[in-house]
C-alpha cells in the first residue's frame, strides 16, 4: 500500500496479478503461503509476509527442492507450448523444504493444482532473496493450472481482505495463542479428510470443549470463525 | 468423322452394351480430338452406334449404312428416370434396354446432361449474380468419388476386350472425365461470360456434382485397403477422391472383380448438381501503421467470450479494405506486435492483410492511396502509410526480418530509490549488453518456456525527476522491454533493477521504430503532400487535452 503511494502507480504485481492466500498450512501456525495469479491463469507461489521464516530475524540454513529420494523439483522440465513433461501437482504437493539456522524445518506447498513450470533456482545460491524480496525475486515456483480449472483452483484460498482479517484476528488472540493453535489443528485435520464432519471449540472456554457438528464446505468458512 | 480405328470397334461395342455414354466411349478409345466431344450428343451417339454395327470388313463411319432400327434410341436418348432398373424382367427386356439405362454407367450423366449450352448459361448466371470483377476464369470440376471406381470397372472391361485382341493400352492414355468435360464446357462458358476460360486464372468457378444413389460403390474398398481411408477432422467422409484413387492403385484386378460388378451396375438416377462456387485468389495489401493510443489493442481482445476494449488496429485498418475489395474475410499479420498500452510511433510497423475471396481485385495506385486516406480519416488512433498491393511471396520478407532486425523504444522509468541526474549517466555508456530472458510470465501460458539471449545495443537516459527518467533503447528485435525494466521476478538477467541497484518499473512504453525495410516506401503523390502531412503534424502538437495523441512520446505523465 505504501509502495503505491511512492510510485503513484500500481506495481507489477498489482497491475497483473491477483493475490490469494492459504494460512496455517498443514495446521502449522502462521505458515502462510501467497499465490499470485496472473490474469493469464499462471500462478507464482511465494511465502506470505506472515510466514515464520520472514519473522523475528530468521536466517536460512538450507533450501532443498529434493522432496523425496526419488523426486526433485529441480529436475522438472517442460517442453513446447503445451508444457509437456512438467510434474503435475495437487494442492498439498510439497515444493521445497527450507531449514532455518535455528534448526526449524518448513515445507512449502503448491497450494494450487497444476503443472509445475519452473522452480526458482536463484534462491539456492542467494537464499537472502527469499527473505528480502519474498513476493518477487524470492518466489518459490511457477505453476500453470489447467485451463478449465483456472477459476476453481482458487476457491479454497483466501482473498487479500480475508487474509488480512485472519492476520488481525491472530494478533487479537495473542493471549490465547496456545488454544488457538489447538483449534486450528483440529479443524485442519478434519478438513484433510475432505468434506468431513468437524468440531468447533469455544475459544473462550478452551478447557471445556463444546462440540458442534457441522459440515465444512470450504476452507474459508472455517477461517471466519 | 470420328477418329476411330478398326481396333476400337470391339471396345465401342463392349462399352455400348455395358451402358456407357458416347463421350465416355470416346474417352476409353483415347480420342484426344477435342471437337469430337463438342459434337451434339445425339449425333455422336448415332455415329458411334453405326460404327459399332458396321461389319468389320467395311470401313467405319459410313452413316448411310446405318440401319433404321438404330435411329429410335438416338432420339430417345434423354433418359426417363422413373423407368428401368428391372434387369431381370425377361418379358420386358426389349423395352427395358431402350429406356432404363440411358444414364451412363461411368460418368453417371455428367458428360451427357451437364455439358450443353443450357448448363453453361446456368453457370454464367450464377457467376454474374455474385458480381465479381474478373478478366478470365478457370473451371474446376468436382466429381463424386465413386466415379473413379466405375471408371476402373469400365477400364477392366476394356482391358479384357483388348486382351482377347492382343492389343495394349495404358490406363493413363484414357481421357479423364474432367478433361473431356472441360473441353466441352470451356468454350460454352467462355461464350456466355465473354472472358476466356483458361487452365490458370485468378478467378475460379468450381462445379460440384453428387450422386447419392451410388455413394456405396466405394465402401468395399475400405475392407481391402483400410490403410487408405483414415478419418480426418475436416472431411465429412473418409471416401475422398484421392483416397479412392490410391486404393484403386493398390487393389488387384481379381479382388476388384470379385467385389464390384464389371461393367458397373446401371444407375436409375442422374447425377445432381451440388454447387457452383466462385473463388477469387486472395489479394495481399501491405503498409505500415502507427498506433497513437494506449487503450487500443492490435487485434480484438476477447476474454471468456467477452470483448475487452472497443476496436483494434486490425479492425480499423481492415474495415475499409474489406468493403473496397468486397472480400469475404481477412488475415492480418505484422512484423511483431505491441501491447495494448504501447504506442507505435515513427515510421510505423509493417503489416500485411490477406483479403480472402475479393470480388474486386484491381486497384490503381491512386485508388490504393485513396483507400489509405479513407483509413486515416476513419480514426485518429492509428495512421497508415505506404499502403500497396503486394504478392503473397513478398509478405514473407516481413516475417524474415522479425528476429534479426533492431527496434527502438522509449520508456518512462520509475525508480524506488530517489535519483540524481548523475545516477543514470552510466546507462549511456553501456553498449551491446547481453541479457538472458526467460519467457515472460505474461506470455508463458501460450509460448514455450525458454531462455533467450538478447542484445541491448544502446541506451540513453534523460532525467525527469527524483523518481523518474526516460530511457531510450535500441535492441535486438524480440527483446521484451517491460521485463528488462522490472525484471519479471528476476527471470530476466541482468535487468534494469540490477543495473540501477534499486527497484525499477516501467510506466509507459513507445515503439519508436521497427527497422524492417519492407514494404517499400511509397512516395506521397505531389498533390497530396500538403494535405496528408497535416494530420501527422497534428499528432505531434495536439495539446494534452487529447490523451491519446501527444507531442512528447511520454508526455502524458508530465
Amino acid at each position: 500500500m505504501e509502495d503505491t503511494e511512492i510510485r503513484g502507480a500500481p506495481s507489477v504485481i498489482d497491475r497483473y496479478f491477483t493475490k490469494w492466500y492459504k494460512t496455517d498450512l498443514k495446521g502449522k501456525p502462521c505458515e502462510d503461503h501467497c499465490v499470485l495469479q496472473h490474469s493469464n491463469r499462471i500462478c507464482v507461489i511465494t511465502l506470505a509476509e506472515t510466514h515464520p521464516l520472514l519473522q523475528k530475524g530468521k536466517a536460512i540454513k538450507s533450501i532443498s527442492y529434493q522432496i523425496s529420494s526419488a523426486c526433485s523439483r529441480l529436475e522438472n522440465k517442460v517442453s513446447g507450448k503445451s508444457k509437456r513433461g512438467g510434474q503435475f501437482l495437487t494442492e498439498l504437493a510439497p515444493l521445497c523444504r527450507i531449514t532455518s539456522t535455528d534448526g526449524e524445518e518448513f515445507t512449502i506447498f503448491s497450494c494450487v493444482r497444476g503443472r509445475l513450470l519452473e522452480v526458482n533456482a536463484d534462491i539456492l545460491t542467494r537464499p537472502n532473496l527469499l527473505l528480502e524480496k519474498p513476493s518477487t525475486e524470492g518466489y518459490i515456483a511457477i505453476i500453470l493450472p489447467k485451463f478449465e480449472e483456472s477459476k476453481s483452483i482458487t476457491e479454497g484460498l483466501l482473498t487479500r481482505t480475508e487474509y488480512e482479517d485472519v492476520v488481525s484476528k491472530r494478533a487479537a488472540m495473542k493471549g490465547l495463542r496456545n488454544h488457538y493453535w489447538y483449534i486450528t489443528m483440529q479443524c485442519t485435520d478434519a478438513w484433510e479428510g475432505g468434506r468431513a464432519k468437524w468440531h468447533t471449540c469455544n475459544i473462550l472456554e478452551p478447557k471445556k470443549k463444546k462440540v458442534q457438528k457441522g459440515e465444512l464446505s470450504t476452507r474459508r468458512q472455517f477461517l471466519y470463525l | 468423322m470420328l477418329p476411330l480405328k478398326e481396333k476400337d470397334r470391339p471396345i465401342v461395342r463392349a462399352l455400348l452394351d455395358a451402358g456407357c455414354c458416347a463421350r465416355c466411349i470416346l474417352r476409353f478409345c483415347c480420342v484426344s480430338l477435342q471437337s469430337a466431344y463438342r459434337q451434339n450428343y445425339e449425333d455422336l451417339t448415332c455415329e458411334l452406334q453405326s460404327f459399332a454395327d458396321t461389319r468389320e470388313t467395311s470401313i467405319s463411319g459410313d452413316s448411310a449404312e446405318k440401319e433404321q432400327q438404330d435411329v429410335p434410341p438416338c432420339k430417345k436418348i434423354r433418359l426417363d428416370i422413373e423407368k428401368g432398373g428391372d434387369e431381370d424382367g425377361k418379358d420386358v427386356k426389349e423395352s427395358a434396354e431402350k429406356t432404363e439405362s440411358n444414364i451412363c454407367v461411368v460418368c453417371l450423366g455428367v458428360l451427357q446432361h451437364f455439358c450443353d449450352k443450357d448448363f453453361a448459361k446456368k453457370i454464367a448466371e450464377t457467376v454474374m449474380a455474385e458480381k465479381y470483377e474478373f478478366h478470365s476464369l478457370v473451371l474446376s470440376v468436382s466429381l463424386p468419388a465413386q466415379l473413379s471406381v466405375r471408371e476402373h470397372s469400365a477400364w477392366l472391361l476394356v482391358k479384357k476386350e483388348m486382351r482377347e485382341k492382343t492389343m495394349c493400352l495404358g490406363k493413363d492414355d484414357v481421357i479423364q472425365v474432367k478433361e473431356a468435360y472441360k473441353w466441352i464446357l470451356h468454350s460454352l462458358v467462355s461464350q456466355e461470360l465473354g472472358v476466356p476460360a483458361l487452365a490458370k486464372s485468378l478467378f475460379e468457378v468450381s462445379v460440384g456434382f453428387k450422386h447419392p444413389e451410388t455413394d456405396g460403390d466405394c465402401h468395399f474398398l475400405a475392407a481391402t485397403c483400410s490403410g487408405c481411408f483414415k478419418p480426418a477432422k475436416n472431411k465429412q467422409s473418409v471416401f475422398t477422391r484421392m483416397a479412392v484413387v490410391k486404393a484403386l492403385e493398390k487393389i488387384t484386378e481379381e479382388s476388384f472383380r470379385r467385389k464390384f460388378s464389371c461393367p458397373p451396375k446401371r444407375p436409375t438416377t442422374l447425377c445432381a448438381l451440388q454447387e457452383i462456387q466462385c473463388l477469387h485468389v486472395p489479394v495481399f495489401v501491405a503498409g505500415r501503421y502507427n498506433k497513437f493510443s494506449r487503450t487500443l489493442p492490435q487485434t480484438p481482445w476477447v476474454i471468456d467470450g467477452e470483448r475487452r476494449m472497443e476496436s483494434s488496429v486490425e479492425e480499423l485498418i481492415t474495415a475499409p479494405l474489406l468493403s473496397a475489395f468486397q472480400a469475404e474475410g481477412f488475415n492480418f499479420s505484422s512484423s511483431g506486435r505491441e501491447d495494448v498500452d504501447v504506442r507505435t510511433l515513427g515510421n510505423g510497423r509493417p503489416f500485411a492483410v490477406e483479403l480472402l475471396n475479393p470480388h474486386k481485385a484491381q486497384f490503381s495506385t491512386e485508388e490504393v492511396h485513396q483507400l489509405q486516406e479513407t483509413i486515416n480519416k476513419s480514426s485518429s488512433k492509428i495512421r497508415v502509410r505506404d499502403l500497396q498491393i503486394v504478392t503473397r511471396e513478398a509478405v514473407g520478407h516481413m516475417k524474415e526480418g522479425e528476429e534479426e532486425k533492431t527496434k527502438s523504444y522509449c520508456a518512462l522509468i520509475w525508480t524506488q530509490r530517489p535519483i540524481e541526474e548523475n545516477d543514470i549517466e552510466f546507462l549511456n555508456d553501456i553498449k551491446d549488453l547481453n541479457i538472458a530472458q526467460k519467457t515472460p510470465l505474461r506470455v508463458l501460458h501460450r509460448r514455450p518456456l525458454a531462455v533467450r539471449q538478447r542484445v541491448i545495443h544502446t541506451m540513453s537516459a534523460q532525467y525527469r525527476d527524483s523518481h523518474h527518467f526516460c530511457l531510450q533503447l535500441r535492441t535486438q528485435a524480440g527483446t521484451y522491454i517491460k521485463e528488462f525494466v522490472h525484471g519479471d521476478f528476476g527471470r530476466t538477467r541482468p535487468n534494469l533493477c540490477d543495473l540501477m541497484k534499486t527497484e525499477t518499473d516501467i510506466l509507459e512504453l513507445d515503439v519508436e521504430s521497427v527497422d524492417v525495410d519492407w514494404p517499400p516506401v511509397i512516395p506521397e503523390p505531389e498533390s497530396q503532400k500538403g494535405r496528408s502531412s497535416l494530420p501527422e503534424h497534428q499528432h505531434k502538437d495536439t495539446p494534452p487535452s487529447q490523451e491519446d495523441i501527444q507531442c512528447h512520446p511520454l508526455g502524458s505523465l508530465f
